[in-house]
C-alpha cells in the first residue's frame, strides 16, 4: 500500500519535471548585445531576463531602479526575445520570434497598445535585427544557415518595404549584423568557429562578398560578444572564452587587441552600457546563481546583483544564439 | 550415420584440457579473454569516447541534424516521428516514415540519460560497437572454442563493417544492424531440433530480426535475401520440419513486431521520390560503387564511396578478406578431415560458400545478379554486403584456428600453419594501422559545429520529398530560397495567434473580417488533416509546390492542423502490437517452461537421493 502511494505520487508529478528533463544544458554560441537594452531611453542599460516556461519578462528600469514583471503570452509557445529598436524612438522594443513557425511579434514602445505580428522565416532560420540603410531603426531580418542566405528587410525613404537576399555564411557560423566600418549602416558578419575567422560583408560595398573583410580572431568553443567597446562607432570583434573566462578584444578602429579575465565558467557573457558613458560594461549572467556580474573595465570596478527569478531565465540584454 | 559418429570428437574439451595441462596459454582463461575483448573494443572506440568529438566525413551533419530533430519531435509527442517539420525549409518531410529509427531512439534515450547532446552522440556510436563485440563473440563462440572466437573477434572489431562504417559514414545504423545480425544468426544456429518448440531460438531470432529491420533497412533486406539459401543450407543440417517452422515463423514474427515502421516504409514508397533518387541519382548508382575496381574515383563522376574515401575502406575490406582467405586455404586443404574434428562440418562449407557469395556481390563480377534482381538496386551500394561478409568471414577464421589447434593437440606438425598465422598477425597489424590512419586522416568535428549542425543543417533529403505535384522537374523547386510565410491568408489583414505548434500538430486562432483561403507552408502528405472549430475541412494542394490550402469563413476560428495515421500506418501499428503481445506470451511461456524443467530436475534428484 505504502509503495503504491509513493508510486502514484511519483507518477502524478512525473509530467511536471519530465518536460524539463528532456532538455539539454544550454550552450551559447553567440551573445549579441549590439542591439541595446534600453527600455526607458535614459542611455543606460536596463537589465532583463526572459523565462521561456512562463513567457514572462523580468526587468529593471535604470531610470527608477524599479523591478517589473510582464507576462506576454498565455500559450506555451516558446518565443525567443529579439529585442532591438524597431521603431526608431531610441527605446528598445520587446520583440519575439517563434523559431518553429517564423512568427515575429513586436511590441513597439512608441505604440504600447499595438502588437505587430507577421511571419518572416521558418524553422531553422535565425532572427537578426539589421539597419541596412542607416535610419537608426532596426528591421527584422533572418539568416538561413542551411542555404547561407540572409533575407534583409528595410523600410525605404518613401515608406515602402523592400527585401533583399544576400548570400553569406555557412551552417556552423554565428551570424550577426553590426556597423563595422562606421557608416552607420549594418554590415553582415559571420564568425566561423572552425577556423576562427570573422567574415565581414560590408554595406558600403553593397554586400559584395568579393570585397568583404576576413579577420582571424578566436577559436572553437569561444562565445562571440561583439559590441562597440571603445565608442568609436565601429563594432569591435570580441569573444569570451569559457575555458579561461577571458574576454579577447580586437578593436576595429585602432586595430589593437587586449584581454580581460572576467566571469565564471558556466556564465553567459554579454555587454551593455550600465553607467551611461557610452562604453559598454562587461557583464555575465549566472544561471545557477541567478545573478548579474558587471565589470566596468575603464574604472576597474565590479559589482554583482542577485535576482529572484526562475532558474530557466535567460538574459535578454543579448540576443542569444544557443543550443538547448 | 557419419554425422552421428563425428559428434563424438569435438574440439572444445580437448583444447581447454590441454591448455590447463600446458600451464599458461594466451587467452586461456575467461577473465583474460574478457579483458582482451574489452581492451580491443576500448582501443577501437577510444578515439570517440576520449576524443574531443567525432570525425567529420561524408554525411555527419545530416545524421546529427536528423538525430536532433528526431528527439525534438519525439518529445513533442510523435512516438515514431514520421513527420519532421524542419526539412525543406519548413515544408517538412516524412523522413522517419522511411528511415530506420532505432539508432535515433537510442540517441534520444541517451540524451535523456546524459542531458548532454555531444556525450549522447558519442555513446550512440560506441554502444553499437560494444554490442557488435558482445553479440559477435556470442555467435562465434557458438561455433568455436573460446580461444579461436576471441582471436577472430579482433578481426571483427577492426573490420571495415564496424570500424570504417563508424569512422567514415558517421552514423552507426549499419554497425547496430551488424550487431543484431550476429544475434539473429546466433538465434538461428542454436536451434535444437530435439525440443518440441525451441523458445530460446525463436525468441532471439524474432526480436533481433525486428530490431535489425528497425536499425537499418538495407541490412535487413540483404539478410532477407541471404536467408533463403541459409534456410536450405541449415535444412541440410537439421533435416526437420520443426526447423523450417521455427525459422520462417520467427522471422515473420520479427517482421510483424517491426511492422509499425516496416510496412509503411515499404508500401508508401510511391508517395516519395525514394526509388527514383536511390537508384537513379548520379551519386547512388550501384554500378559505380563496386569495390576493388580502380582507384581515384571522384564523387562528381557518380562514385558515392569516393565521399567516404574508398581507398581506406577497400584496403580495410581487402585486409580482412586476406586474413579470411588464409584461413580459407587451411580449411580447403583439409576439407576431407573436417568431419573428424567438427560437430557440424557442413557449417564450415556454408560459411565458405556464403563468404564467397558476399565477397563477389561487392565486386563487379556480380553485376549480372544486380541487373537481374532489380529490388537489390535500391540498397544502392554493393559494399553493403560487407555486413554479411563479416559473420561468415570471422567464422572461417574461427574454424581454421580450431582445426590447427586440434592438429597441434594431436602432435601433428603445424609449422606451415604457424607461418600462416604469423602472416595473419601481420595482416591484423596492417588492418589496425589502416583503420587508425583513416580515423585520424579526417578533421574531427568540434562540439560547437556538431551542435550547430544539429540546429542549422536541414538539407532536406530529396529522396524523402513527397511526390505530390507530378511535376517532372520537381528537383528544380528550391525550397531553401522559399521565404513564404508559414501561414498565409489570401487577402487583407488577419490576426493569427499561435496556441500550439508542434511538428505534427499545430493549433492556432485566426481572426479575419473576410473569407480567406489559407496557405500552410507544409507539404500535403497523406495523413495531414485540418479542422476548423473541431470540424474537418476539405484541403486542397498548391499545384506549384504541394503545400496545403484550405478555405475559412470570416470571423474568429480555431484551426487545428494534425498529422494523423493513415489506415495503413494505423493497421501496421496494430499488427506490431499484436506481434509484440504474441512475443510476450511466448516469452512468459518460455520462462514457465524453464521453471518447470528446473523443478522437474530437482524432483528427480530428490527422488534419486
Amino acid at each position: 500500500m505504502k509503495y503504491s502511494v509513493i508510486l502514484s505520487l511519483l507518477l502524478f508529478i512525473f509530467p511536471a519535471w519530465f518536460e524539463q528533463y528532456t532538455k539539454d544544458k544550454l550552450i551559447v554560441f553567440a551573445s549579441l548585445s549590439y542591439y541595446g537594452s534600453d527600455f526607458d531611453n535614459d542611455k543606460r542599460c536596463d537589465f532583463s531576463v526572459w523565462d521561456n516556461n512562463t513567457s514572462t519578462l523580468y526587468y529593471q528600469l535604470s531610470s527608477n531602479q524599479q523591478f517589473y514583471k510582464r507576462k506576454f503570452f498565455e500559450t506555451r509557445i516558446p518565443y525567443e526575445p529579439v529585442f532591438a529598436d524597431y521603431d526608431g524612438d531610441r527605446k528598445t522594443d520587446q520583440a519575439f520570434f517563434h523559431r518553429d513557425s517564423g512568427q515575429w511579434i513586436i511590441n513597439y514602445s512608441s505604440k504600447p497598445d499595438i502588437q505587430e505580428k507577421f511571419f518572416l522565416g521558418s524553422l531553422g532560420d535565425i532572427p537578426i535585427p539589421t539597419d541596412i540603410n542607416g535610419r537608426g531603426v532596426q528591421d527584422p531580418t533572418i539568416w538561413r544557415p542551411n542555404n547561407s542566405t540572409w533575407l534583409l528587410t528595410a523600410v525605404e525613404k518613401d515608406g515602402s518595404k523592400s527585401k533583399k537576399v544576400i548570400l553569406e555564411g555557412s551552417y556552423q557560423d554565428a551570424a550577426f549584423s553590426a556597423d563595422f566600418d562606421g557608416d552607420k549602416k549594418s554590415d553582415l558578419i559571420v564568425w566561423r568557429p572552425d577556423d576562427g575567422f570573422w567574415h565581414i560583408v560590408k554595406s558600403s560595398a553593397d554586400f559584395d562578398f568579393s570585397e568583404s573583410e576576413h579577420i582571424k580572431h578566436g577559436e572553437e568553443r569561444d562565445i562571440i560578444v561583439p559590441n562597440d567597446y571603445n565608442n568609436d562607432g565601429k563594432c569591435d570583434l570580441v569573444f569570451w572564452r569559457p575555458d579561461d573566462q577571458t574576454w579577447y578584444f580586437r578593436y576595429t578602429g585602432p586595430n589593437e587587441s587586449s584581454q580581460i579575465k572576467f566571469g565564471y565558467k558556466n556564465d553567459i557573457p554579454l555587454s551593455c552600457d550600465v553607467d551611461g558613458d557610452s562604453v559598454p560594461e562587461l557583464i555575465t549572467w549566472s544561471r545557477a546563481k541567478r545573478s548579474w556580474n558587471v565589470l566596468n573595465f575603464r574604472k576597474q570596478e565590479s559589482s554583482s546583483y542577485k535576482w529572484e527569478v526562475p532558474e530557466s531565465s535567460i538574459p535578454t540584454v543579448s540576443i542569444l544564439q544557443s543550443y538547448e | 550415420m557419419t554425422q552421428s559418429m563425428q559428434t563424438e570428437q569435438t574440439i572444445e574439451p580437448t583444447s581447454i584440457n590441454n591448455a590447463a595441462a600446458k600451464g599458461y596459454q594466451f587467452l586461456g582463461t575467461r577473465t583474460e579473454r574478457v579483458v582482451y575483448l574489452i581492451l580491443l573494443t576500448l582501443f577501437s572506440t577510444g578515439p570517440i569516447i576520449f576524443g574531443k568529438s567525432i570525425p567529420s566525413h561524408a554525411d555527419w551533419h545530416i545524421h546529427i541534424e536528423h538525430a536532433y530533430n528526431f528527439k525534438r519531435c519525439f518529445w513533442q509527442g510523435q512516438w515514431l516521428p514520421r513527420w519532421i517539420d524542419a526539412h525543406a525549409s519548413g515544408y517538412g518531410e516524412p523522413i522517419f516514415n522511411y528511415y530506420a529509427p532505432l539508432v535515433y531512439y537510442l540517441f534520444t534515450f541517451l540524451e535523456l540519460f546524459f542531458r548532454d547532446a555531444v556525450l549522447a552522440i558519442k555513446w550512440t556510436f560506441v554502444i553499437p560497437m560494444i554490442l557488435c563485440t558482445v553479440f559477435g563473440y556470442l555467435y562465434l563462440r557458438r561455433h568455436g572454442s573460446p580461444y579461436s572466437s576471441a582471436i577472430a573477434m579482433a578481426f571483427v572489431i577492426f573490420s571495415p563493417a564496424i570500424h570504417i562504417f563508424i569512422y567514415n559514414t558517421n552514423w552507426p545504423t549499419s554497425t547496430l544492424a551488424l550487431a543484431l545480425l550476429f544475434l539473429t544468426l546466433y538465434g538461428i544456429d542454436i536451434f535444437d531440433k530435439e525440443k518440441d518448440f525451441d523458445y530460446k531460438s525463436f525468441l532471439i531470432v524474432s526480436m533481433s530480426f525486428a530490431l535489425m529491420a528497425l536499425a537499418h533497412l538495407a541490412t535487413a533486406f540483404i539478410f532477407a535475401l541471404i536467408s533463403v539459401p541459409y534456410l536450405f543450407m541449415n535444412l541440410y543440417i537439421h533435416r526437420s520440419k520443426k526447423f523450417v517452422k521455427n525459422y520462417v515463423l520467427s522471422l515473420a514474427l520479427g517482421a510483424l513486431i517491426a511492422g509499425f515502421y516496416l510496412f509503411p516504409a515499404c508500401a508508401e514508397k510511391n508517395i516519395v521520390h525514394t526509388d527514383e533518387i536511390l537508384t537513379q541519382a548520379p551519386l547512388w548508382d550501384y554500378s559505380k560503387n563496386f569495390l576493388f575496381t580502380y582507384l581515384d574515383r571522384h564523387r562528381d563522376d557518380g562514385y558515392a564511396w569516393a565521399i567516404f574515401d574508398h581507398r581506406y575502406y577497400e584496403m580495410s575490406n581487402g585486409l580482412f578478406s586476406v586474413a579470411v582467405l588464409l584461413c580459407f586455404m587451411i580449411l580447403i586443404l583439409n576439407l576431407n578431415n573436417l568431419g573428424r574434428y567438427f560437430k557440424e562440418p557442413f557449417r564450415i562449407k556454408m560459411a565458405m560458400i556464403l563468404f564467397t557469395v558476399c565477397f563477389l556481390m561487392m565486386t563487379p563480377v556480380s553485376i549480372f545478379a544486380w541487373i537481374m534482381l532489380k529490388p537489390m538496386q535500391t540498397i544502392q551500394f554493393p559494399w553493403r554486403f560487407t555486413t554479411l561478409l563479416l559473420p561468415f568471414g570471422s567464422l572461417i577464421i574461427v574454424y581454421a584456428i580450431d582445426l590447427v589447434k586440434a592438429f597441434a593437440d594431436e602432435k601433428i606438425n603445424v609449422t606451415g600453419y604457424k607461418m600462416t598465422f604469423y602472416a595473419m598477425f601481420c595482416v591484423f597489424c596492417m588492418l589496425v594501422y589502416v583503420d587508425v590512419v583513416n580515423m585520424y586522416r579526417w578533421k574531427w568535428v568540434p562540439e560547437n559545429s556538431l551542435l550547430k549542425a544539429a540546429l542549422n543543417v536541414l538539407w532536406g533529403n530529396e529522396e524523402y520529398r513527397p511526390s505530390l505535384t507530378g511535376d517532372p522537374n520537381w528537383k528544380q523547386v528550391n525550397y531553401r530560397q522559399d521565404f513564404t510565410p508559414s501561414i498565409e491568408p489570401s487577402s487583407g489583414y488577419s490576426d493569427i495567434n499561435l496556441i500550439k505548434w508542434y511538428s505534427h500538430e499545430r493549433i492556432f486562432e485566426i481572426i479575419s473580417p473576410e473569407n480567406q483561403q489559407i496557405r500552410l507552408r507544409t507539404f500535403y502528405f497523406p495523413g495531414w488533416a485540418i479542422y476548423i472549430d473541431g470540424k474537418k475541412t476539405d484541403v486542397s494542394m498548391d499545384p506549384k509546390n504541394g503545400s496545403m490550402l484550405f478555405r475559412m469563413p470570416a470571423g474568429k476560428h480555431i484551426i487545428k492542423v494534425v498529422f494523423e495515421l493513415t489506415p495503413l500506418r494505423q493497421g501496421s501499428a496494430y499488427v506490431s502490437l499484436l506481434g509484440f503481445i504474441i512475443y510476450i506470451f511466448l516469452f512468459i511461456k518460455s520462462i514457465q517452461k524453464t521453471k518447470f524443467t528446473i523443478s522437474n530436475i530437482a524432483k528427480n534428484e530428490v527422488s534419486v537421493t
